[in-house]
């Protein structure tokens, strides 16, 4: 079994995933990663990322239909898993937990 | 249009997964595109990156299957469904491999023959710059240059490196004696120190400069041994029972495809200091065609500026009335193979060479042939296969590569026997050809390089069109054996009559070359050549010539006895004079001289025209001239032409007497002017014997012939012998010629067996219902067979004006030739022979077919 683990630029991809439920694919992806993070992004750390997380079960994939401004290429949709969704939870309720235990610290 | 940079986009596509291409390619074009509209450069720069980065183990295409996915396992079925069809057809197997190998190996030792013939004096390290000077006009020229030409070279022409004679000496001049005993060493020179510096030889032992001395003289490995068993430091040898040599060396025996094959080398300052007479010089003095100058150009120098600067170098050395008659010019080494006058006596023309050449394509064409025609007349068989294949989604091109995949199979297997036949027929090209190979050659880088691109083009030629063809089937029409061979049976009828064609043009040139050395051979000479012993005259002291003629003629078997400077016909001691006479006004021809005694003419028995035939004195004043000679000075009636003033060399000479013109050179030369005359010096005799007692006439004429020159070296020949020698090289094409036409057109006949053999089952039903309906077995064989040979007619109508003209074209230098008219029997002869040929090897499988019991073909429908 693949070791459940999370990378941070994953981590985010698969937030942007289930963001953008059903309508998740490379360049939306991309362009939503860029808005959110206001720096630039190569498409291909995107595509490394999704095939690690479609290898772990945290999303899955189909195939859209053609069209024309993509040379003839078809579309690959992402759409997050029932694993991924639990993994997402287990990260964000860690940090919640961590965060929580922070003392009030004043900074000046 | 946005059109995203091609080459990182092939890229992408050749590494990339193809399950992921899609996603992949498409998010990165639609990034380009979008990008494109702000900066289209960066964009595409953006693209390329992007590409690298997805150069990484995970989008990477699995290794095995880099170039054709899922083709590995392909491949074992073309190379098993091959396998399973050649054992299947068995006959045809053989049939396409044995004309094949045949072919290839034809192809192979030509190729073997010409590299051997172009690697002549290659091996020098100076090869490309090292260039001999010849004295006259390309075409018209002499080897020799006179001996003061290499001094002249050496201080007045910057450009060249090295200058240095090089001089073989004549046979009759290469005895050598060594421990008071006699022997003949053919390649004996007199030679400069510098042509070491030149040629490349081994120097075992000794040094080159050693050959600036005077009577010292360096041998071979293989002389060292023979004489002195490898210890020849030292010792002596004596020249032609005149001046002694010291040895001061040894060389390697200079390798076969050496233009300077020496075996004895004498220094060169030996003939200076005894001051031979030929040493003139004079560049318009006359020179021997064996005494040649060799030079090396410095790196960079234009030849072509080297042939101007030899012609004012004769305006400056030469007589201003002279200047006409004196020009030289320079021949690179590589080509002096090619041109008689080469030391090693062995040219082969360079058409001979490209002939063979195109021999050679042609026979691998015939074979590729065979090929073709027996896979396309057997394509019906695969017609099922091929419909299979491609209902189950194979591409043409996928088809295409399978049949040519089974041609390379055959064609490998043919190449590997052409090989393994080469390698154990090599070894009697020497007898068969005489052409030294040895099996080294067939293991050298060129060599296996040829063999390479043999293989791929033999695959090529013969496996494409069958390919093209099985590949073209329609699968529906395949399957139901509905394939019409129209078509491919046009093509198999033109290819036949292609290769009977080439066999038959093969054939008629091989006759008429035959014919046309039968011819040199047995052409009248004009003078009697049967019956004739020759043996050299060491000196031609009148008291020695005239005591061995006398103890000669004392004995019944010897007829009658003539000393002359050389026979007749000869290439060694003729002798050319400058011809002038009054109505020349000025200008210089050239004659033949012949120095003859009184009984020459009537020996050989050279008729008289006018005149008189005996010489008064030995002064060479009075002449004897024959009737070509008579013409060139503007005479029409030889009688009128006696008590002509002529003069050759310096010589003012009358006219004597005119004999009928007889053949003094090869019979490829036409005739020539000739100069009879006496002077005293003698180096030939010849003895007319008696036939019927050969071996008591030849020892009467060795105990005399040693008795009056004791101490020199005695060796004969029979006259008619030594001109046959003349014709080496034709009989050397005849032989080539005969072996390679024998081979094409067998090639020719395996390619029709083979065929005859499918059409025989093909038509077998047909066969037995004509013979029920009572046809004969003649009639079958007919029907079967008629269509074959009408090709064979209609290749030989066509093949005889190519035969014809190209005859022609051979025959055009020739003096004395053959008349193609008059061998036009030899054209029907070859059609009749080829005919015949075909008639055989059809009627083996016809007669079988039309003998055969009709139940048999027609029991089972």
């Amino acid at each position: 079994m693949t070791q459940q683990s999370l990378g941070e630029f994953e981590e985010l991809v698969l937030l942007m995933v289930a963001a953008q439920h059903d309508e998740a694919y490379g360049v939306t992806i991309l362009e939503g990663l860029e808005e959110k993070l206001k720096k630039k992004v190569n498409i291909s750390a995107v595509h490394v990322a999704l095939k690690r997380m479609e290898d772990k079960g945290f999303v899955k994939s189909r195939f859209g239909g053609i069209t024309e401004d993509r040379g003839g290429r078809r579309k690959k949709f992402y759409v997050i898993t029932a694993l991924g969704k639990k993994m997402l939870d287990a990260q964000y309720d860690l940090r919640n937990s961590i965060y929580k235990q922070i003392p009030k610290i004043s900074f000046g | 249009m946005k059109v995203p940079p091609k080459y990182p986009l092939q890229f992408l596509r050749w590494f990339c997964r193809e399950d992921y291409l899609d996603e992949i390619e498409g998010d990165l074009m639609e990034v380009f595109i979008k990008q494109s509209e702000s900066s289209p450069r960066k964009a595409k720069w953006n693209f390329g990156w992007s590409v690298i980065k997805y150069f990484r183990p995970e989008f990477l295409k699995p290794f095995k299957k880099t170039f054709h996915p899922e083709s590995s396992d392909m491949y074992k079925n073309y190379f098993k469904v091959a396998l399973r069809n050649l054992t299947r057809h068995h006959t045809f197997s053989i049939i396409n491999i044995a004309g094949l190998s045949l072919g290839i190996t034809c192809a192979l030792f030509i190729f073997l023959i010409v590299n051997y013939e172009l690697s002549y004096d290659r091996y020098h390290v100076k090869a490309d710059r090292i260039y001999r000077v010849n004295n006259g006009e390309p075409g018209n020229a002499d080897t020799g240059t006179p001996h003061g030409l290499a001094e002249i070279l050496r201080s007045e022409f910057p450009e060249m490196e090295d200058v240095g004679i090089i001089f073989k000496l004549n046979p009759e001049q290469s005895n050598i004696e060594i421990n008071q005993e006699l022997f003949r060493e053919n390649n004996t020179y007199f030679v400069q120190p510098q042509i070491f510096k030149l040629l490349d030889f081994t120097w075992l032992q000794g040094k080159p400069e050693s050959l600036t001395e005077p009577h010292h003289a360096v041998v071979a490995q293989s002389i060292a041994d023979k004489y002195f068993r490898g210890d020849a430091i030292g010792k002596t040898l004596k020249l032609n029972n005149g001046s002694d040599f010291t040895i001061t060396g040894i060389l390697a025996d200079p390798p076969v495809n050496s233009d300077f094959p020496v075996r004895i080398v004498l220094s060169y300052a030996t003939l200076e200091k005894l001051n031979q007479s030929h040493l003139n010089n004079r560049l318009d003095a006359g020179s021997n065609s064996y005494s040649q100058t060799l030079f090396s150009l410095r790196a960079g120098i234009d030849p072509q500026t080297i042939d101007t600067k030899l012609r004012k170098m004769v305006e400056r050395h030469v007589a201003k009335d002279r200047q006409q008659f004196v020009s030289f010019f320079i021949q690179p080494i590589s080509d002096i193979h090619f041109n008689v006058g080469n030391f090693n006596q062995r040219t082969i023309a360079k058409e001979t060479i490209s002939t063979l050449q195109l021999i050679g394509l042609f026979i691998l064409v015939i074979a590729c042939i065979n090929f073709i025609n027996l896979a396309s007349a057997q394509a019906i068989r695969r017609a099922k296969e091929v419909g299979v294949r491609k209902t189950l989604g194979g591409s043409r091109n996928s088809l295409v590569f399978q049949f040519l995949c089974e041609t390379f199979l055959i064609t490998l297997t043919a190449l590997l026997l052409a090989f393994g036949v080469t390698s154990q027929v090599i070894t009697f090209s020497e007898s068969l050809f005489s052409i030294p190979l040895s099996n080294d050659a067939l293991f050298r880088m060129d060599t296996l390089l040829f063999m390479g691109a043999t293989l791929i083009l033999v695959t090529l030629l013969a496996g494409f069109y069958p390919a093209f063809v099985l590949s073209g089937f329609l699968p529906a029409h395949a399957m139901k054996g509905a394939v019409s061979g129209i078509k491919s049976l046009f093509v198999r009828k033109s290819l036949i009559t292609f290769q009977f064609l080439i066999s038959q043009v093969l054939i008629v040139c091989t006759i008429l070359v035959i014919r046309q050395t039968n011819y040199f051979l047995s052409a009248p000479l004009g003078f009697n050549k049967e019956a004739v012993i020759t043996f050299d005259l060491p000196n031609s002291k009148a008291t020695h010539l005239s005591t061995l003629r006398n103890s000669l003629l004392t004995h019944s078997e010897i007829e009658n006895v003539s000393f002359s400077l050389n026979t007749p016909s000869a290439t060694i001691n003729t002798w050319w004079a400058n011809l002038r006479h009054e109505s020349f006004s000025g200008d210089e021809r050239s004659a033949e001289v012949k120095y003859i005694d009184s009984t020459y003419l009537s020996m050989f028995e050279i008729q008289r025209v006018a005149g008189t035939t005996v010489l008064p004195d030995l002064t060479g004043k009075s002449i004897i001239v024959n009737e070509a000679l008579v013409k060139e000075i503007g005479i029409m009636d030889p009688e009128q032409a006696i008590g002509e003033k002529v003069s050759y060399w310096n010589t003012d000479a009358i006219i004597i007497g005119v004999v009928k013109d007889f053949q003094t050179v090869t019979l490829q030369e036409g005739i020539h002017p000739v100069i009879l005359t006496s002077t005293g010096y003698y180096a030939k005799g010849s003895v007319k014997i008696d036939m019927t007692r050969v071996t008591e006439a030849l020892s009467i004429i060795e105990k005399h012939w040693k008795e009056t020159f004791t101490g020199n070296y005695f060796t004969w020949a029979f006259l008619d012998d030594q001109l046959a020698t003349f014709y080496h090289e034709e009989k050397k094409i005849a032989s080539l010629l005969i072996t390679f036409a024998s081979i094409a057109i067998c090639i020719g006949c395996i390619g029709l067996f083979g065929l005859i053999a499918f059409v025989a089952t093909q038509r077998a039903k047909e066969v037995s219902i004509r013979k029920i309906l009572g046809a004969t077995v003649a009639h079958l064989t007919a029907i079967l067979s008629g269509n074959f040979i009408k090709l064979v007619l209609i290749a030989g109508m066509i093949a005889w004006p190519i035969a014809y003209y190209i005859m022609e074209s051979w025959l055009q230098g020739i003096a004395n030739r053959i008349e193609l008219l008059d061998n036009a029997w030899v054209f029907v002869l070859s059609l009749l022979v080829t005919v015949a040929l075909a008639i055989i090897t059809l009627s083996t499988q016809t007669i079988k077919a039309a003998l055969e019991n009709p139940v048999k073909n027609l029991r089972s429908e």
